[in-house]
Parts: C-alpha cells; structure tokens; sequence
C-alpha cells in the first residue's frame, strides 16, 4: 500500500481496517489527502485505487483520536460537519454541501456535488438558475440548497439540507432535470 | 250530489238513443251515416263505420209517392213506407215482369215481409230495399224469401245487434246480383253472420268479410273459409288495428289468387289464424302485414315459418323485428327468409340470445352469403361452447370465415366445437376466437389447444400465452412454427414451467421464424440440457423477457461459456438477465454504431468470444454507486452484483432499477472499451482519452446517438476535476507542472484537446483553479473570463487517438 504523508499509524490502521471490512483490499489503493478540500478544517483523506479504472474511492474523515469516519457510515455526516462546521457560516455553504453528498447526508448516491451548472443542463428549467450553493438562517437553523449532479446518468438533483442548532439535520434531494 | 249521474238497477249504463223516425221525404238512396255504399254487385265499397253496433243512423225516408198501392201503410211499424221501389241493381232477366208488376197486388212474398215483425225491425232503407227486391224479382226471387226471412230474423234477433251498416250490406247483398244466384247467396251470408265469431268483431270487420263474401260470388268455398275464419281462437284474439286491416286486405282478396300474398285469400286467412302471427307484437304484425301487401303468395308462409321457429320466439324483440325487416326488404327473396327461418332453427342461434345484435348481424350475414345458408348455420354448431360472455366475439369471428371456403367453414366447426375449445377459460377463449379472426389460423389454434404442451399450462398460463399471441398478431404461419417448435425434442424434454416460458418466448416473439430457430436452438444445446434445472429456468426466463432472436442466440452462447458455467446460480440469473437486456438492445436499434458495439461486446465475452464476466461485490451505498470496474491488464470485466437482483425478472424490474440498466449496457460497454484498448492507468494525457473513450463509447451504447459537445464537455471537466477515485490521476495530469514552472507536457495535451470545446487554444487563465477544468460560460452562473462553449449541439470531438472505438 502506498504511504499516506501525516496520517498516523493509528489513523492509517483504522482506514486499512475499514477497507478490509469492505471487502477491499488495501494494496489496490493508495491514501491521499482529498484534493481541493482545506485540510486545516476537517482531515479527508481519500483511497484512490491504483489498479482499477473506477471513479469510485473509498473516503476517510479524520477525527482528532485518530479514529476515522467513513463516507457512508451512519450519522456519518453528522459527525463530520458537526466537528468541522459547528457554526456554518454563508461562506462554508459550499463545502457543507459537498460533506453533505461525500458522506451520505441524502440516503441515496445523488452523483458530486457541483457550484456551476454541467453545460448539458444549462437550458433546463430549474428551480434556481444560479447554481452556486444558497445558504440562509431561519430560527437557529442553516439552511442550504444546492445542485449535485450525476455525470454516469446525467442526471441533476435540487438538494435541501438544514442543520439545527443541536446537531439536528435534515436532508433531501430530489430529480432536478 | 249534483253532478253524480244516478244508475237506477237495471237501467242501460249507457244511454241509448231512440231510433230517429221521420216521415220527411228524402232521397231514397241516401247512404246511412255510416256511409255504406252499395257497388254494383251489392257489397259496400268502404269500411268507414264505426264499431258501435247500436247504429242509430236515422232511416232514409221513402217517397210515399213511390209506394205500390198495395204496400201502403203495410210497412209499419219501420215508419216508412215502400222505399226505394225504383230498384237498381236488379238483373235484366228480372226487369220486365218488375214492371208488370208494378199495378199488380202484392206477390205473397211481399206480404209475408211486410208482415214480418224482424223485416219491421230493419231500417227503412233496408226494408224498402228489400221489399223492392221481393216486388220485383221474378220467380227465383220469390222462392228465396223464406229463406230471406229467416236470414233477417237472424240478424234483428242478433246479439249483440248488429250495426245497422252491417244489416245494410247484408241487404245490400241479397238484393243485388242475378237472381239465380240469390239461393247461394242467402247461404253464404247466413253462414257467414252465424258463424261463432261474427259477433266478436267489429262492424267494420263484419262489412270487410261481407265484402269479401261478395268478392268471391258468395262461394260456398269462401263462405266456409271465412267461417273457419270467425272460429279461430288466434283469428279473434289479434289486437287492433292488426285484425282489422287484416281483414281488410281479405275483403279485397280476389279468386283466384292474384300477384301478391294480400291477393291471396287462402294465405291471408292461414295469416289471420296462425299462432306464430298471433304471438307477434302488433309493430311486427305491421310489418308482416306489409309484407303481405308488396311480397309474391308464398312469401307469407315463409315468413310466419320464420315466426314460428324456436330461435325466432325466444329472441329478444329487436331481433325479430330486425329479421321481419330483414323479411320485408324489397330486395329478400323468398328463399332468403326461407333461410333466415333455418337460420333461428339452428341449434347455436339459440345460444346467442343474450347477444341480440350478435343475432341480428348474423341475420344480416345470412342474407348476404344467401347461397351457404346450411354453411353459415353450421358454424353455429360451436357457439354454445363459447362462454357466455363470448358469445358476441364468436359470432364476430364466425363472420369473419367465408362461408364458401369449405375447408374455412370446417376448420370453424372443428375448433369452435371441440372440447379443448369448451375447456378453456373466458379470457383464453376470448384470444382464440380473436385470433380466428384469420380464417387461416383456424387450423393452428385446433392444434394448439388440443396440444399437450398448451394443456398442461392450465388456466393461468393458457391465457397468459394466448393473450401474447393475441397481441402479436398471430397467423397460419405464426401456428405453423409454434407447432414445429413444440414438437421439437429439445422443447419436450423440458419441465411444464420451462416450456411455458419457451412458448412465452415464440409469442412474445411474434412466432418469426429467427425466433423459432433461436429459441430451438437453446432449448436443444448441449451445454443448456446439461444445466441444472434451477439454470435452465433462469436462461429461458430472460428468453422470455427477452423475446428476440438475439437474445436466444446469445443466451445459447452463454450457456457455453466457462465463466458461465463457474457462476453460482444466483450470479447466473443476474448474468442470464444481462445478456438478455443487452441483446435485446442490440436487437432493437436503429443505429448502426450502437449495433456495432454493442454486439461487438457481447461476442468479446461469449464464446468463441475470450473476455471474462464476472459479478463482484462493488460500492452501492448512500454516498455512491460502482456500476462496473475493468482490473487493469486484464480482459475481465465486472458488474456490481448489487444492482441485479438474484432472480428471473428483468433488469429494468429490480430493485436498482435505473442503475441496473446502466450497468447492463453502458458499464458493459465502457469496461469492455477499457479492456480493449489496454491503456494503462496513470497522470496521462492517454489515460484521460482513455476514460473519455470508454464513456464515448458506452454513451453511444446506451443512447444510441453521439454525444453533443454539451455532453462530452460535461464529461471531460468532470473526469479532469475529480478529487478522488482513479480519475484524480486525471485531474493531477491537467495541473501537472514541469520543471520550468509551466505545464507539463502532460498537461498541455490536456489543455489542447479541452481547447477543442472553445474553438480557441485555452490558456492558464482559463483554467478553473477549484471544482472545474475550465472556466467555461454554463447558464446564468457567470462570471468575468468565462470562455464560450462553441457549438454546443454538435457531435463531440472524438477521442484521440482514436483507437478502437466500436470494441
């Protein structure tokens, strides 16, 4: 298995011992730091496969202990978001929105998460033409609205996410165009 | 109580008016108000009185001038006296000694009527009349008038009194003709108002047969037929207006019969007395009546035959109306409704009385096919086999059979009359009565459903099957290959379930020969007899999803496979279900670059074909789907199991639908493409064109179209800005920089071919620095350096290289 820079025997222990679990074998992946994700709030750390041509990558939020979150696990986002965006601001809309799709906030694989329109859906009526991520505030609670797209089926979600004041979430995504 | 109208016991309850007696001089030959009129043989000319038979019309008074001496005042108590001496209608032979007469006394015979109490009671008119005639007839007269008393004595004494028209047309009739002839006269009229029923018809109808007595000479012959008449229960028990104008056309019937059946005395009176017609409703008496009046003597008999058959009198009203005016057209003939009536007496006619317009368009069939009558009638033979519900549908179909094709007309009767045909369910009968509709299927449903296989389907899979065949437009042909397939030995080797789902395969199949071959073909494999039977149920399951010959063909490949025969069962149906939705893809599309690839693809992996299926445990989660994977260097191609049931539904009937159609055609083709092409993973311009080609590729195998530069732009970005996954070496070789600080070549290939979208060479500035490649101009999500999408309709660039692009 290739090295993962600055990830800790322990944190790098777990991450192996997940993948076993998923029936994955960790020689096939090397681990590596998500790309264009701000390392300093929240330590994502992907599984890139290095021998099969597949865009799907086994993804690991690091908690402080060392222990991981897997995307997927349950109350996974939960736990992610409320650790690195405690109190979201209209700023971090974009990037709560991808923890959102990256760790399962929807029940449902609703493809990446996007903040421009894919050109094939451009002309399509929308419920916001905009595509960058809205963020509001309505009684202590955040919350957001988004597109995600999936590139395989060409197919676009309008996605509603609310974070309560108590860890509360709540989280839906429906076909768009 | 001033307005009760007080009934005293005994009194009339209705009033009866006094006989009006008047001495004024009138015309003598003033016709009765019932307006009676004498023609030149006696007999009344019309039959406007009315019915009431206390004719009160006041009696026409008699010139007393005109009187013979020896008449006068002998008249009495009529009131008037001899009336009516300038006698009209008598014979020449009798004119001379009339005249002699006139200063002689009065003949005996003339006494003995004006002494005659009944002769008293007859209306003036009448009286005169008479008494004239006596006056002035000769001998032959003279000897009738005991004879003539005693016929008037029976009609004063009548009960109920007859109407004083109807005593006037039997006067009328006495005194007028030869004198010869009076003796007969007298018989017939006497026999006539004597008879039992005289009485029960109306005046009217008493004139119209005294009328028709005088029609025919006063024939003893008429006279007994019209008594024979007045006796007939059926006869007096017509309704009105039927019996009157039934009577009225025998008034008018001439001897010897003339042109028509109302000229027909015999006919007309066999009408009036006939039960068939008595049944009838009086519209349909009317329309037998106008029969009677336009159709040939004969014609009558035959249409009350027709009335009188058991098919006829148990069908609704509206089929015998619609046969009686099938009967009446201008253009039927005699033997038309002769076949009509042999039409109600078949035996299967009976049977559709539930389904009157199925009757009545038989009706109407028969006409039309005038010279097969016995053909028509015994397709009827069937139609109680059919349910009750299908009867309509049965007579629909009968009439689709040309009833001059003898072999058409057996083939009916033999399938349509057999058990089998009995046996099946509604809905399943339903479907083969349609599919008869092809006269020349008729053979082939009498084999398939008395065949063992059909049998042994039950109720369930009897209709199921004929409702496919039913849909799919089975013929002769159709049958004929679905007999030959049937009859093959691999198909009768295989368990009930397994044939029922080879027959589901032919119909649903349309019955092509390609498919018989393909579906033989399969069933008579060695690889697919040695299956077990759970597989053998999985592959013909997806034949009959599936129901195209390619899709048989392929499955036939696939049972031969190794990788095949190493799978579980469980991963067999999900492969079986696979081959059957990519085949049939195949099968049905229009575009010559999807067939290509996808039946290039499908023979990578089926014999003779090298390439590996496999099923693997992939990621489907709430995060994300992996539709398929190609391990590198290897011509393996894998599905996520989790998207295919383990079952023998389609793919598009799972639980994952929509991801496991994906899977089945555009993941097959994209992984195949991958291993095709061999290009190794890595930060490469290569691989990128790689990843854009096997999505190219599936793209066009799952839509059968080219992607536009939209699409295929969407893809490029999105496979150059991933952050995680094998992609990511994508999005590393687009940003990746040399030792000068400027990109790599790596890049540069990358940035030239992402050039390709914008019409312009792109540079660093244009490059997306987070989330995207580039920063194109999408929609309404713009922002300053934004670079335009040319042509965003038009096909994408091809990849590049090219390299294999079909698989």
């Amino acid at each position: 298995m290739a090295s993962a820079q600055a990830l800790s025997p322990a944190a790098k222990g777990h991450i192996e011992k997940r993948l076993r679990d998923a029936q994955l074998d960790p020689a096939r992946y090397v681990l590596e730091p998500l790309a264009e994700w701000p390392q300093d709030r929240l330590r994502l750390i992907a599984a890139n496969p290095t021998k099969d041509k597949t865009a799907d990558a086994p993804l690991f939020a690091v908690l402080a202990d060392d222990n991981v979150v897997m995307a997927g696990d349950p109350e996974g986002f939960q736990k992610v978001v409320a650790k690195a965006f405690p109190s979201p601001q209209p700023g971090d809309a974009a990037l709560v929105a991808q923890l959102a799709v990256r760790f399962g906030a929807y029940g449902q694989p609703v493809g990446v998460f996007v903040a421009k329109l894919p050109a094939a859906k451009a002309s399509a009526k929308l419920p916001r033409a905009d595509a960058r991520p809205v963020m509001t505030r309505r009684d202590g609670t955040a919350v957001i609205d988004h597109y995600s797209y999936d590139f395989d089926r060409q197919r676009l979600f309008d996605c509603h996410l609310e974070l309560g004041p108590a860890g509360a979430v709540k989280a839906s995504c429906k076909p768009a165009a | 109580m001033p307005n009760e109208v007080s009934l005293r016991p005994g009194a009339p309850t209705t009033d009866p008016r006094p006989t009006v007696e008047t001495t004024e001089p009138r015309t003598p030959a003033a016709p009765s108000r019932g307006g009676t009129k004498a023609t030149e043989g006696g007999a009344p000319a019309s039959k406007t009185d009315e019915v009431d038979r206390r004719d009160t019309t006041p009696t026409p008074p008699v010139d007393p001038a005109r009187v013979p001496a020896g008449l006068a005042g002998g008249l009495a108590p009529g009131g008037t006296t001899g009336a009516g001496l300038r006698q009209k209608a008598v014979s020449k032979a009798d004119e001379a000694p009339a005249k002699a007469d006139l200063s002689a006394q009065p003949k005996p015979s003339v006494k003995k009527l004006t002494d005659s109490p009944a002769v008293a009671k007859l209306p003036a008119g009448d009286r005169a009349k008479l008494i004239d005639r006596f006056a002035t007839g000769g001998p032959e007269v003279q000897a009738q008038v005991d004879a003539t008393l005693a016929l008037v004595g029976k009609l004063t004494s009548h009960t109920p009194s007859l109407a004083a028209s109807v005593t006037g047309a039997v006067i009328a009739s006495i005194t007028s003709g030869p004198a010869g002839e009076m003796k007969t006269r007298l018989a017939s009229l006497d026999a006539l108002t004597s008879a039992p029923g005289f009485d029960k018809i109306t005046a009217s109808e008493q004139r119209d047969l005294l009328t028709s007595l005088a029609q025919g000479g006063h024939s003893a012959e008429r006279a007994g037929k019209l008594g024979e008449l007045l006796k007939d229960a059926s006869f007096l028990a017509l309704p009105q207006p039927t019996r009157g104008e039934l009577v009225g056309l025998i008034a008018k019937a001439p001897t010897p019969a003339g042109p028509s059946a109302k000229d027909d005395l015999d006919a007309l009176v066999h009408l009036a007395t006939n039960d068939a017609f008595a049944a009838l409703a009086p519209a349909q008496q009317r329309v037998v009546l106008d029969t009677a009046a336009t159709k040939p003597p004969g014609y009558m008999q035959k249409v009350l035959d027709l009335a009188a058959s058991p098919g006829f009198k148990s069908a609704e009203p509206k089929v015998r109306d619609h046969l009686l005016a099938l009967a009446k057209r201008p253009a039927t003939r005699q033997a038309d409704v002769a076949n009509l009536d042999a039409l109600t007496r078949a035996p299967g006619f009976d049977a559709l009385k539930a389904t009157p317009d199925a009757q009545n368009k038989l009706g109407d069939f028969a006409l039309a096919h005038r010279d097969q009558a016995k053909a028509v009638n015994d397709m009827l033979a069937g139609a109680a086999n059919a349910a009750p519900e299908n009867r309509a549908l049965f007579a629909d179909t009968l009439m689709h059979v040309d009833p001059s094709k003898a072999d058409q007309v057996a083939a009916f009767v033999a399938l349509t009359t057999s058990a089998d045909f009995k046996a099946l369910g509604k809905d399943a009968q339903a479907s083969v009565l349609k599919l008869a509709a092809k006269p020349e299927a008729l053979p082939g449903l009498t084999k398939l459903v008395q065949s063992p296989a059909f049998k042994g389907q039950g109720a369930a899979g009897q209709k199921t099957l004929l409702a496919e065949m039913e849909k799919a437009g089975f013929g002769a042909a159709e049958l004929t290959r679905f007999e030959t397939l049937t009859a093959d030995a691999g198909f009768t080797a295989l368990a009930a379930g397994d044939q029922a789902l080879v027959m589901l395969a032919m119909a649903k199949g349309k019955g092509t020969e390609k498919q018989r071959v393909a579906l033989t073909g399969l069933v008579g494999h060695a690889d697919f007899k040695a299956l077990a039977a759970d597989s053998k149920t999985a592959v013909l399951s997806q034949a009959s999803n599936y129901p195209n010959p390619t899709a048989a063909t392929n499955l036939t490949k696939m049972v031969q496979a190794a990788w095949f025969k190493s799978m579980p069962i469980a991963d067999r149906q999900r492969t079986a279900k696979v081959i059957g939705y990519a085949s049939t893809k195949l099968d049905g599309s229009t575009n010559a670059t999807q067939k290509t690839i996808i039946s290039n693809t499908l023979d990578r992996f089926l014999p003779p074909g090298t390439y590996t299926f496999e099923m693997a445990n992939l990621n489907l989660s709430a995060v994300s789907v992996t539709f398929g994977e190609n391990p590198a260097g290897t011509t393996t191609f894998r599905i996520n199991r989790k998207l295919l049931d383990a079952d023998n539904k389609k793919v598009e009937d799972g639980t994952q639908a929509g991801y496991a159609e994906h899977a089945a055609l555009n993941t097959m083709c994209h992984e195949v493409n991958h291993a095709v092409n061999n290009v190794p993973m890595g930060e490469t311009y290569d691989y990128f064109q790689d990843e854009y080609r096997a999505w190219y590729v599936g793209f066009v195998a799952e839509n059968g179209r080219v992607p536009n530069r939209q699409e295929a732009y969407d893809r490029a970005d999105y496979l150059l800005s991933a952050t995680s996954g094998a992609y990511n070496l994508l999005r590393k070789a687009r940003v990746e920089v040399g030792g000068d600080g400027k990109p790599s070549a790596e890049s540069k290939k990358v940035i030239a071919f992402m050039s390709k979208f914008t019409g312009t060479a792109l540079s660093s500035t244009d490059l997306a620095s987070q989330g995207k490649a580039v920063n194109m101009k999408v929609g309404a999500n713009t922002a300053a350096g934004e670079v335009e999408l040319t042509n965003p309709t038009g096909a994408a660039p091809q990849p590049d290289p090219l390299l294999d692009m079909d698989n």
